[in-house]
């Protein structure tokens, strides 16, 4: 696992779309927070001023920094089977899973540098936007980031997953990226009436399940009950689609 | 077996309805050159993909330097392979591709890479990227790929095709050099008998995802090579009359029918002897076949069967 490791670190930082993303990412939610600073202003009068916090958890909590996150993690895993390297590692290790773990970790560590990156820009965007630093409850914002995080680092699962299932860097992040974008909406509608005709489960709404759905309910409702909720749901499609990815990389042929 | 680095035992794939391998068996030895000749589909990839622990084997049994089932495993790490086009991050350069792979297995140092380098002939490539490389430079890096973490069998697949006379030359030569300097067994596909012909001290032919003959280097030469054919009534008088005109390169192929090697040109002189010494010719002449005939016959001969 250790040198695995090392491998996909060397790599990620050898990587172009690493610091493209980074780049991306932080200039357009650095953008984003800047103009909605300015809007508040306009809107709000002298008074009422968004704080930097309530920016930073939009921010982070976007589906436009999912999106982002997504995409670098289709590039990067999906990195091996496109360049076909898998072929030369594969073979020589014991335990094929540790390539998928070593790959999660990896992305997870890109996520949180990428999330502080961005937070640095929001600072800048929010301090060129306003003369006033206002910070907000900070302590309230990291903690409901910390529960979008691990929300989104099940997305990213489910991400990994596609790319061991479909094999296709094409197919792959078009699923993801539609995917963050809630586009799925009209299949979930399908799903609903398939679940109700065929199984007779008359109020089954699988938003309900829904990762996306659900972790965007954190902002509106900070209650414990529904952040054990969301961090429940996450574990359980976090394991699930571990399993698929695992059992799919070790069944199959290279 | 004695001295085996690989066995396979009834070893077979099976997709859908077709078998992609059927019961292959092969032993090969350590530090030999194991060519696999087969055309495009025979099963020459998929073989060797069960070997490398790429793909999973539907029947029959690997053994890899004495260890089979789930203990195959503690030694897969000693396998090196080159399958179908070589797996390279295209915007790495030769040297960046070549540490990836060596720190997945733990052993990168500078020194060990440039050795690499080096030994495939890399050595001044710099920091121009993969995806910049011939054909040929591609096929070299990822033979080098296979080589790094000092495997004792190496697996390339086709490392030849596709490529120009100077690139055939310089990947033969370098195996050539891994095989004799280092001591590494090599197990090498190609569907051009020619060549292989050049660097395998063993062949294995398949076809239809069976092995259809298995010969050494010296017998491959023998089956080949110019010849006088003769069919006589009595063996053992024309064996005499033969080391009286002291042609001893023969061998009997079957009852009243021998084999003389290295005398094309005394085909008049032999059956002017032999008739004077009382044998019976009933036929006699010169044969011989280049390798493509020969491989050609044989699959010809495999497909009427």
């Amino acid at each position: 696992m250790h040198n695995c490791l090392k491998m996909d670190f060397f790599r990620l930082f050898k990587m172009k779309s690493t610091y493209v993303v980074f780049i991306v990412s932080s200039i357009l939610c650095g953008l984003i927070t800047f103009g909605t600073q300015k809007l508040s202003k306009i809107a709000g009068g002298k008074g009422v001023l968004l704080s930097y916090s309530s920016h930073l958890e939009s921010t982070i909590g976007s589906d436009f920094f999912l999106m982002l996150m997504a995409i670098f993690c289709v590039l990067y895993v999906d990195a091996d089977f496109k360049h076909k390297f898998v072929k030369n590692i594969a073979g020589q290790i014991k335990n094929r899973d540790i390539i998928i773990f070593s790959k999660l970790i990896v992305v997870i560590f890109y996520y949180i540098i990428c999330a502080a990156i961005v937070a640095g820009a929001d600072v800048i965007a929010y301090m060129m936007a306003t003369e006033k630093f206002l910070l907000g409850n900070l302590g309230k914002t990291l903690a409901k980031i910390g529960i979008v995080t691990v929300a989104n680092i099940a997305f990213l699962m489910i991400c990994i997953a596609l790319i061991y299932i479909f094999r296709n860097s094409k197919v792959s992040m078009i699923v993801s990226i539609l995917l963050t974008l809630g586009i799925t909406s009209a299949l979930y509608m399908g799903i609903d009436t398939l679940a109700s005709y065929f199984l007779n489960l008359k109020n089954f709404e699988i938003e309900k399940i829904s990762i996306m759905t659900q972790k965007a309910t954190i902002y509106s409702d900070f209650s414990q009950e529904n952040i054990i909720k969301v961090l429940v749901l996450a574990f359980c499609y976090f394991i699930i689609f571990t399993i698929i990815s695992t059992y799919t990389f070790r069944k199959r042929d290279v | 077996m004695e001295n085996c680095i690989l066995q396979t035992e009834n070893l077979g794939k099976k997709f859908t309805r077709n078998y992609a391998v059927n019961n292959i068996s092969i032993n090969i030895k350590e530090g030999s050159i194991y060519g696999l000749v087969g055309r495009n589909g025979a099963g020459k990839t998929t073989l060797m993909k069960l070997i490398t622990g790429l793909s999973t084997p539907t029947g029959g049994k690997i053994t890899i330097m004495g260890k089979s089932g789930r203990a195959i495993g503690s030694v897969r790490e000693n396998i090196g392979s080159l399958l179908e086009e070589p797996g390279l991050y295209e915007n790495l350069n030769a040297y960046d591709n070549l540490k990836a792979k060596a720190l997945f297995l733990g052993k990168y140092n500078d020194e060990y890479i440039k050795g690499i380098l080096k030994k495939i002939g890399l050595e001044n490539a710099g920091k121009k990227k993969a995806k910049k490389f011939s054909l040929g430079m591609k096929q070299r890096l990822g033979i080098g790929l296979a080589l790094i973490g000092n495997p004792k069998l190496l697996i390339l697949d086709e490392p030849i095709n596709g490529l120009d006379p100077q690139g055939v030359a310089e990947i033969r030569n370098t195996l050539i050099n891994i095989n004799k300097e280092d001591g590494i067994t090599i197990l090498i596909s190609s569907h051009i008998l020619e060549e292989l012909s050049k660097i395998a001290t063993v062949y294995g032919f398949i076809e239809k995802g069976k092995l259809v003959k298995e010969l050494t280097a010296d017998e491959l030469i023998r089956e080949c090579r110019e010849h006088v054919k003769l069919a006589v009534d009595n063996v053992e008088l024309t064996k005499q009359i033969l080391e009286k005109m002291q042609i001893n390169d023969y061998q009997e192929i079957s009852e009243g029918h021998m084999e003389l090697y290295g005398c094309e040109d005394k085909i008049s002189m032999i059956n002017k002897e032999l008739v004077m010494g009382g044998v019976l010719v009933s036929e006699i002449y010169a044969s011989g076949i280049d390798l493509e005939s020969y491989y050609l016959n044989m699959i010809g001969g495999f497909e009427n069967a």
